[in-house]
């Protein structure tokens, strides 16, 4: 009787929560990733505190895979992907892994899958703000990127910090007519967080927040909202269209409820909140493992008979809620190779 | 485990073999504290479920099919008074009619219910025929016939969100499904008037859609909020102006709705006592502390679950349930780690306490003799540092800084000169780490020691550092609220300011040595932390 395992698709913070989790739980893990590095977005992000911590939870993401890295008992393939499910007595799934050292089909057999394939930030082109049109529109992962390497937001243009930043929420998200009818639940948090930080190291630079309902996060979100309301400009609505100005600005139109008129405001930088939408690959997971997609595209919380899903695979989730996803697919699964045990 | 019905004096420590299975106190016995009771029950563990509340279900109901799973011992009006020992052998005093009984427990749970605090004061409104709160409109919904709401065709029921404080998504969904629910009797129209409309939680977008498609108006402020009055009849009238048109708006709602707060249990403040378990600002059991993601506490065995923790919807409660019982399974099985744990040299020790009044994850144990609890202890090392006596050594890790040190120096004496980075381990020595591997310029003459936690650094070594040859240390912390050991990052931060002075008085730069703080994933301003601080050590010598 060969030991049993828990093969678990993608390396992001919730399959790394879940590979410790099964770890501590005495149970052996196969992590399949397709990059190359572990980690998934949030191991990109770069850290929001100011005088003190404010509760992001990307640098737990680093702690989760140094600790999954070090555990002999959990098998990391990166660079792979699953092209082929045989269910039997357990799955035999199917590995294709393309990197420097190898390149071919691998088998392995697991009693247990759990989906944790992450999301696919929304690809703003399609909306009227100039994506990929204007260099110094760019999306909130952009500017998680350029933070952790500048430590200050610069303008993609010519490299120089922007006097005037503008947010944009709910980029691909609450959105009826795109048919998104969900809230992304970490936007609002990331984008007050983010400027907490900005004004900060830069408080010269001028932020004006767009937004239809500030979402609370955080425990003490009152608290945290006074603070910051203070420090930059929020507009109840979200702008019309965005024109390209002299110098690499942005011509911003949108209507002011003070006042109820329409304005119209240069910014250097414009940033889109993004929102998180079902990855590309969960029709290709439904084929493999013959489930049923959610209504929003996502997977199922329980997706059938020993196959289980963690973290933003599921739906829009922030760092926490992930790794609390993780521990309860971690332990459904524990569940269902105990009631599988044969004795 | 027999209980014993004496309470809890002194008692010879509770051997547990290593084939018992061990036993779980869960306190509290709402859903999520049921929920947990049934994973671990099916997982073959024994546990005990206690609330003071005196209408516990059976453990019959809680498990569906009780075939090959653990036992679980149900302990109504039972209140926790005491609690002794540490992980895999606490020692739980329950209170029940007056007896008290002690109870050999492996880990502690904590999942107590919420309670809910109306906004009648907030909003100035008192209760009426025509004013309500949340749950007592629920309360009437959810009671046999629908004709207790007292609707009739011609109807305004008003529901007042978030004007008093920022809400939940807990409550706003409660409030949406309420409104919608009147929406569809016959001639009602039902209004949400909402400050900022809480919708991050799975499907509330989607439940605000069909609310607003079922009829229901919503008038969102952001500037000026409503005016609310309440006539001597209990009558209320709300004048309003919409944000969007400007048009002014009155309304005398036959009911006028009150949204509610989430607040934790009362129950936690005395546990947060009783179990020597440090909760936030709010009152629940788990400071904001990411490393206490996702169930843990300051202390190893004891869990806070779901409401012990924080808000949650139903479905994020059932999450939480489940993780929690993934935790307590881990944690079960883990063997004990006896490597870079604290012990204390009795010969040494004088009884001051300093450990016990530190240690940050209460691993001390006072008997006729003061020892660190291996299991309980993380190996920040903080009492290392601060025992008067020195009388505290802490495995290899606690060895390693002196260790590195006179290799550093050795290695140094010959070169250019150098400098000292401290970094604690779990956050500026990854991201020191990773700005090597990343590739940013780092000085010349930069040496990085890690340490399990900066609060272990002490003032002995720091100063040892500097005699040693060091141009300059610098003391890399963790954020405030981000320490794993809760006050390393604020103990070396005293340190630092100390010695700061004393280097002064001494004649010497103070700015030799600095502290800053960081996080994992700051390669780049550890990067330009450790450059500034290589520059600033440049000027004082060529001055």
């Amino acid at each position: 009787m060969p030991e049993q395992s828990v093969l678990i698709i993608g390396g992001g913070i919730a399959g790394l929560t879940a590979a410790e989790q099964l770890a501590a739980m005495k149970i052996r893990t196969v992590l399949v990733e397709k990059q190359t590095v572990l980690g998934g977005y949030a191991a990109g992000y770069a850290c929001k505190a100011t005088h003190a911590c404010v509760k992001c939870g990307a640098c737990v993401v680093a702690e989760a895979l140094h600790k999954v890295c070090a555990d002999p008992s959990v098998e990391v393939l990166t660079d792979s992907h699953v092209t082929g499910v045989v269910r039997g007595e357990r799955f035999g799934i199917v590995v294709h892994r393309a990197c420097a050292r190898m390149q071919g089909d691998l088998t392995r057999e697991a009693d247990a899958v759990i989906l944790s394939t992450g999301f696919k930030p929304f690809d703003p082109q399609s909306k009227p703000y100039g994506y990929g049109r204007f260099p110094n529109v760019v999306t909130n992962l952009e500017l998680e990127r350029i933070l952790r390497e500048q430590s200050i937001p610069v303008r993609p243009s010519d490299g120089k910090p922007p006097e005037r930043i503008a947010f944009v929420q709910c980029v691909g998200s609450r959105d009826e007519h795109l048919g998104h009818l969900w809230c992304s639940k970490v936007c609002c948090a990331s984008a007050l967080r983010t400027a907490g930080l900005i004004k900060l190291r830069r408080p010269q630079i001028e932020i004006t927040l767009f937004y239809i309902d500030v979402q609370s996060f955080g425990k003490d979100f009152q608290t945290f909202y006074e603070g910051i309301r203070d420090d930059i400009i929020m507009v109840r609505a979200l702008p019309g269209d965005v024109f390209p100005a002299a110098g690499d600005r942005l011509r911003m139109v949108y209507f002011d409820p003070k006042g109820r008129q329409s304005r119209e405001e240069l910014f250097d930088l414009v940033v889109l909140s993004v929102g998180i939408t079902p990855a590309a690959d969960n029709r290709e997971l439904a084929r493999l493992f013959q489930l049923t997609l959610e209504q929003n595209g996502f997977l199922p919380g329980f997706p059938g008979p020993g196959v289980f899903s963690a973290g933003t695979a599921r739906g829009p989730m922030s760092i926490a809620e992930s790794i609390v996803s993780a521990g309860q697919a971690a332990l459904h699964a524990a569940e269902y190779l105990r009631r599988n045990t044969p004795s | 485990m027999r209980p014993n019905t004496s309470a809890a004096t002194h008692r010879p420590e509770v051997c547990h073999a290593m084939n018992q299975t061990p036993k779980t106190l869960i306190i509290g016995s709402g859903n999520c504290a049921l929920q947990i009771a049934r994973h671990l029950s099916a997982a073959g563990a024994s546990v005990i479920v206690a609330d003071s509340r005196p209408d516990i279900p059976q453990s019959t109901e809680i498990v569906g099919n009780p075939t090959g799973s653990g036992n679980i011992e149900i302990m109504a009006s039972a209140r926790l008074t005491g609690c002794t020992g540490f992980v895999n052998s606490f020692e739980a005093v329950l209170a029940r009619n007056g007896q008290h009984t002690t109870h050999a427990v492996a880990g502690i749970v904590v999942a107590e219910d919420y309670r809910r605090k109306t906004n009648h004061d907030a909003l100035g409104l008192r209760a009426s025929k025509y004013v309500a709160s949340l749950s007592d409109l629920r309360h009437r919904l959810t009671a046999a016939c629908p004709q207790q709401t007292e609707t009739s065709p011609g109807q305004t029921i008003v529901f007042l969100n978030g004007l008093a404080q920022e809400n939940t998504p807990v409550i706003a969904g409660e409030v949406m499904l309420a409104a919608r629910e009147l929406q569809r009797l016959p001639g009602v129209q039902a209004y949400v008037l909402t400050v900022n409309l809480k919708v991050a939680a799975d499907g509330l977008e989607r439940l605000y859609h069909e609310t607003k498609t079922a009829g229901v108006f919503f008038v969102k402020f952001s500037e000026t909020l409503p005016q609310i009055e309440q006539a001597d009849d209990g009558r209320v009238t709300i004048v309003f102006e919409d944000e969007a048109s400007g048009h002014m708006y009155r309304l005398r709602p036959d009911l006028t709705v009150l949204d509610e707060i989430v607040v934790p249990s009362q129950d936690l403040d005395g546990l947060s006592r009783i179990l020597n378990v440090d909760s936030d600002s709010l009152g629940f059991l788990q400071t904001e502390n990411v490393h206490r993601l996702p169930v843990f506490t300051n202390r190893r065995g004891i869990l806070a679950a779901g409401p012990a923790r924080a808000v949650m919807t139903p479905a994020e409660l059932a999450a939480d349930a489940a993780a929690a019982a993934a935790a307590v399974l881990a944690r079960t099985q883990l063997p004990a780690q006896i490597v870079d744990k604290a012990s204390i040299d009795t010969g040494q020790c004088i009884r001051c306490l300093t450990c016990l009044r530190l240690c940050p994850y209460r691993s001390v144990r006072k008997d006729s003799r003061i020892s660190v609890v291996a299991e309980a202890c993380e190996g920040c090392g903080i009492c290392v540092a601060e025992c008067p006596r020195e009388a505290i050594t802490m495995g290899e890790s606690g060895a390693f800084f002196d260790r590195r040190l006179v290799e550093v120096a050795a290695d140094a004496s010959t070169a250019a000169p150098w400098f000292l980075a401290v970094c604690c381990s779990r956050s500026a020595g990854r991201a020191g780490q990773l700005a090597e591997h990343m590739g940013y310029e780092l000085p010349e003459g930069l040496k990085m020691v890690e340490v399990p936690c900066a609060g272990s650094l002490s003032v002995k070594q720091i100063m040892g550092a500097l005699a040693s040859g060091a141009g300059g240390v610098l003391v890399l912390t963790c954020h405030v609220g981000n320490c794993h050991s809760e006050s390393g990052n604020l103990l070396a931060q005293q340190r630092v300011e100390l010695l700061r002075e004393r280097l002064g008085l001494m004649g010497r730069d103070p700015d030799r040595l600095q502290r800053h703080t960081l996080a994992a994933n700051m390669p780049a301003e550890f990067a330009d932390i450790v450059r500034r601080f290589g520059q600033r050590l440049r000027t004082m010598t060529t001055n």
